[in-house]
């Protein structure tokens, strides 16, 4: 009995000195706990959505600053990482059948495989060139989609994908326990030897465009599980991608910053495909 | 069909380079990527809208006050939010694209989401070699070529012009040689905002009217100014000619082009800055030295 209480309390103890001492640290796990329990105080469907997307817009945010933040390469495509992951998984598991949890993976595979093909090539370019590159390959793949609407759905998007869980609220642990552990992950990265490198990185050029793709490929993976967190109705899912591809330079900086500007607009198209599906 | 292309292409290249010019003139001078750079061309149009159909004004007059008044617009906006946090590259980008929406849902909120059409200023048409030619083209092509024209002989005839390309080159030693650079620069904004707002009036009868008809512009003028190279009027030009014609063949030539037009652009702008990592005429600047 000792024995337990012993090790409880040295817990505790280290508890105490990691966590605790630190007024910052002691935020964070409070606004973890408050998510974690927030199921249990109120069940309404529109907040937890409202959260899902959040969660969601989180981990997209996070991942482009480990990238354009830390590293200071200003990447303007990182909705293509996105979209092609959303897009694939999407893909294969409509027409192939294989449910959300395999096609994850394949979708994190295409925009690892995405953000190779775009990263070689742009490695010889610096500052605002960059930036401006990167800024085409989503429009390119956005003129591409909309053009084959027979395999992409064109402007109305994919419907019909399989839900990734049965309810809202397994929907909601899953995104919100995923940017948590994403958001732990990244901020064990940008501690670690990797993130001084990343700093390292925005001060010389040369290396930064190396480690650029590389760090990429951390974050596909975020994108490709966010993209496709989905419940029964698919549209919205399609609605991001929509929303994320659409043509313009705006949307990327807006969803990169914030997705508050973009909400505005999203209901009313999300009705109009709902109606469209069902 | 080949004189369609002809024709709109020449017009879209036409409002490109209007566009890209100013683009390139202020990203050399003040090292400013304005993205509200063709919000102030929409703005413009509206702006030639409101004059012309709501308050019945006669049209080239309105069209002179919307460029004056979009010029003011665009100073102001200069000396109040962007030149304050010119040196922080990211900074400019967001404050310049909040600009640009703030423009966009004020357009929303004062017009509403409906497509919107201007009266030509001339009607009419013309047979040129037995194609016909509308008068409103021709006017709007040649006061294209007019405003380019006068653009070049500013910067490369007079004092100002000089001023504006010794900023451009080298801004510290430009100081030291006594020019005012904060007053170049805010000369080279207006000059800037006012290329996007004629670009804007001139094709408003054109084109139709909707609040977010700055977003396509952007890409296209970014696509246009990277692929000359940025900072080089000379390579806008030309960027604007072929990025323009190569839009107007795919809308008219490929299936589904309207879709693609933009994709295909835009892939023409990665190749050149792939083999020419500065473009066609990119012009290398101090910091990178």
């Amino acid at each position: 009995m000792s024995v337990v209480t012993t090790y409880i309390s040295r817990i505790y103890k280290q508890f105490r000195g990691e966590v605790l001492v630190l007024p910052s640290r002691t935020v964070v796990l409070l606004f973890c706990l408050i998510l974690l329990l927030l199921p249990l105080a109120t069940s309404d469907g529109y907040t937890l959505r409202v959260l899902i997307l959040a969660s969601i817009f989180a981990i997209f945010a996070a991942s482009w600053d480990l990238l354009s933040g830390f590293t200071g390469q200003m990447n303007f495509g990182h909705a293509l990482f996105f979209g092609v992951a959303a897009y694939t998984s999407a893909l294969i598991n409509i027409n192939v059948g294989l449910p959300p949890p395999l096609t994850i993976p394949l979708g994190a595979l295409a925009a690892v495989l995405a953000g190779l093909v775009i990263g070689i090539p742009c490695l010889r370019l610096r500052g605002p060139y960059l930036a401006l590159a990167t800024l085409a390959f989503p429009l390119i793949l956005d003129g591409v989609v909309r053009a084959i609407p027979s395999v992409t759905g064109g402007e109305l998007g994919l419907s019909g994908i399989s839900p990734l869980s049965g309810s809202r609220m397994a929907d909601y642990y899953i995104a919100v326990g995923l940017m948590l552990a994403l958001g732990f992950v990244m901020w064990k990265i940008s501690n670690s030897k990797t993130g001084m490198v990343f700093h390292a990185i925005r001060e010389d050029e040369v290396t930064a465009r190396a480690s650029g793709i590389n760090t990429t490929r951390y974050k596909l993976l975020a994108f490709c599980l966010s993209g496709i967190m989905d419940e029964k109705d698919s549209a919205w899912v399609i609605d991001q991608i929509m929303g994320i591809q659409a043509p313009e330079a705006v949307k990327m900086i807006e969803k990169t910053m914030s997705n508050l500007l973009d909400e505005a607009p999203r209901p009313a198209r999300r009705r109009a495909s709902e109606g469209g599906d069902q | 069909m080949a004189e369609s292309i002809i024709i709109n292409g020449l017009i879209i290249s036409g409002v490109y380079a209007l566009l890209a010019v100013g683009f390139s003139l202020i990203f050399g001078v003040a090292r400013i990527i304005n993205l509200a750079h063709t919000a102030f061309y929409a703005l413009g149009a509206y702006l030639m809208f409101t004059l012309s159909s709501s308050l019945g004004l006669n049209l080239i007059l309105s069209i002179i006050l919307s460029i004056v008044v979009v010029t003011i617009i665009g100073v102001f906006s200069y000396k109040v939010v962007i030149n304050p946090v010119r040196q922080h590259e990211t900074t400019v980008f967001i404050v310049t694209i909040a600009l640009a929406i703030i423009i966009q849902q004020v357009l929303l909120i004062a017009y509403g989401g409906h497509f919107r059409g201007v009266p030509s200023v001339i009607t009419g048409y013309t047979t040129i070699v037995g194609v016909k030619v509308l008068y409103q083209h021709l006017l709007t092509f040649g006061v294209v070529i007019i405003i380019l024209l006068g653009t070049w002989v500013i910067l490369m005839k007079t004092k100002l012009g000089v001023g504006i390309r010794a900023t451009a080159q080298d801004r510290e030693v430009a100081n030291l040689m006594g020019i005012n650079v904060a007053r170049i620069g805010m000369i080279t904004m207006a000059i800037s905002v006012g290329l996007a707002a004629i670009a804007g009036a001139l094709v408003a009868p054109l084109f139709v009217l909707t609040p977010s008809m700055w977003m396509h512009p952007l890409v296209m003028v970014l696509a246009v100014v990277v692929l000359g190279g940025l900072g080089s009027i000379k390579g806008s030009v030309l960027g604007a000619l072929i990025l323009g014609f190569s839009e107007t063949l795919v809308v008219f030539l490929a299936p589904s082009g309207a879709f693609l037009k933009g994709s295909i652009a835009l892939t023409i702008m990665l190749i050149v800055i792939l083999v020419r990592p500065s473009g066609l005429f990119g012009v290398s600047f101090e910091e990178e030295r």
